[in-house]
């Protein structure tokens, strides 16, 4: 199994702080301290900009239209990117975790977080796509499944697409945006 | 392939449920043997200390037809709610649009705001499908939604 590994010497604790130092929220000596490690840590400072360059889409609301006809297609190979990443999720849902300790109500500020945990999981998952459903249901062979087949945030909230381990269980996290 | 129109004269009715729970890193009460299963499914992917039942929410309507059921938490009293309009049905599959939907005050106007709005195909009495993210009290709501036809 693929994990992801992580200096645990102080990069652990500096990235759960990444997404909310870029929201503000990490103030004082805990901000100088996060600061003083990205400036010596290329791993961190890398991933400070990788979350700075997510915030920044997820703010801009990124919307993605696909054709009618390839919707199927496109969550059929979100399935497949998800299951071909399933070896990591150890390590991702640790990386989560993580997070939800250190932010249980889980607002906009550990958004980033969350949206680079689903980069992980499916690449090819954008947020807030829009996508139309199919004209028809096609049958469902086998065991019974569940399938989203578009889904879409609304003005101040973004969504995430998000499974179990098994796929038994699809899941829509929404995430509102803190309201100034 | 049979697609039966969204009309409602002659559509057949859908049953709804949707499961409440609340979510939280807040240790909770004693762990409610009803949820067993679906939390520790849950706890996979969301991995919060508890999850509490707050309310079972059912109904049944036709295809085309809205189904709305309150939801807690939000601004506005009463203002949250989760609509389902089941739009098709054929050989066990369910087309399902569901929105989740809050009122805010905006300058000192209720505004109804929606969070989210997906289209789902639910086999009926097959594996649900889970909204969650909407923060209530110290934690946040998951609504677990499934569907049958008769």
């Amino acid at each position: 199994m693929t994990t992801l590994v992580f200096k645990r010497s102080g990069c652990a604790a500096v990235r759960a702080r990444l997404g909310p130092y870029l929201d503000g929220q990490v103030r004082g000596a805990k901000r100088q301290s996060v600061e003083a490690h990205v400036d010596s840590c290329g791993n961190c400072s890398a991933e400070l900009q990788r979350l700075r360059t997510l915030r920044d889409e997820l703010r801009r609301g990124m919307a993605v239209s696909i054709s009618h006809q390839d919707a199927e297609q496109f969550w059929e190979k979100v399935e497949r990117r998800i299951e071909g990443a399933k070896s990591t999720q150890q390590g991702i849902a640790d990386w989560v975790r993580e997070a939800f300790q250190l932010y249980p109500k889980f607002v906009w500020g550990s958004a980033a977080a969350l949206g680079v945990v689903v980069a992980f999981v499916a690449g090819d998952l954008l947020l807030r796509p829009t996508i139309r459903p199919p004209a028809t249901l096609a049958p469902m062979n086998g065991a019974p499944r569940t399938v989203i087949e578009s889904v879409e945030g609304g003005p101040n909230s973004s969504v995430f697409l998000l499974s179990t381990p098994d796929q038994q269980l699809k899941i829509i996290w929404v995430l509102e945006q803190e309201r100034s | 392939m049979l697609l039966r129109p969204a009309h409602p004269s002659a559509a057949p009715t859908v049953a709804l449920q949707a499961q409440i729970l609340l979510a939280s890193n807040q240790p909770g009460t004693a762990p409610d043997p009803r949820l067993a299963g679906l939390v520790a499914q849950l706890r996979t992917a969301l991995p919060y200390v508890s999850y509490q039942l707050l309310g079972t929410q059912s109904g049944r309507t036709a295809l085309g037809q809205s189904w709305r059921t309150e939801l807690p938490g939000g601004e506005v009293p009463r203002g949250r709610y989760l609509e389902l309009t089941p739009t098709a049905a054929d050989r066990g599959a369910i087309q399902i649009q569901a929105r989740v939907v809050q009122t805010r005050i905006v300058q000192g106007r209720a505004t109804a705001e929606t969070l989210v709005n997906t289209t789902l195909r639910l086999q009926s009495g097959g594996p649900p499908v889970v909204i969650g993210g909407p923060p209530h009290q110290s934690g946040v709501l998951v609504i677990v939604i499934s569907a049958s036809t008769p």
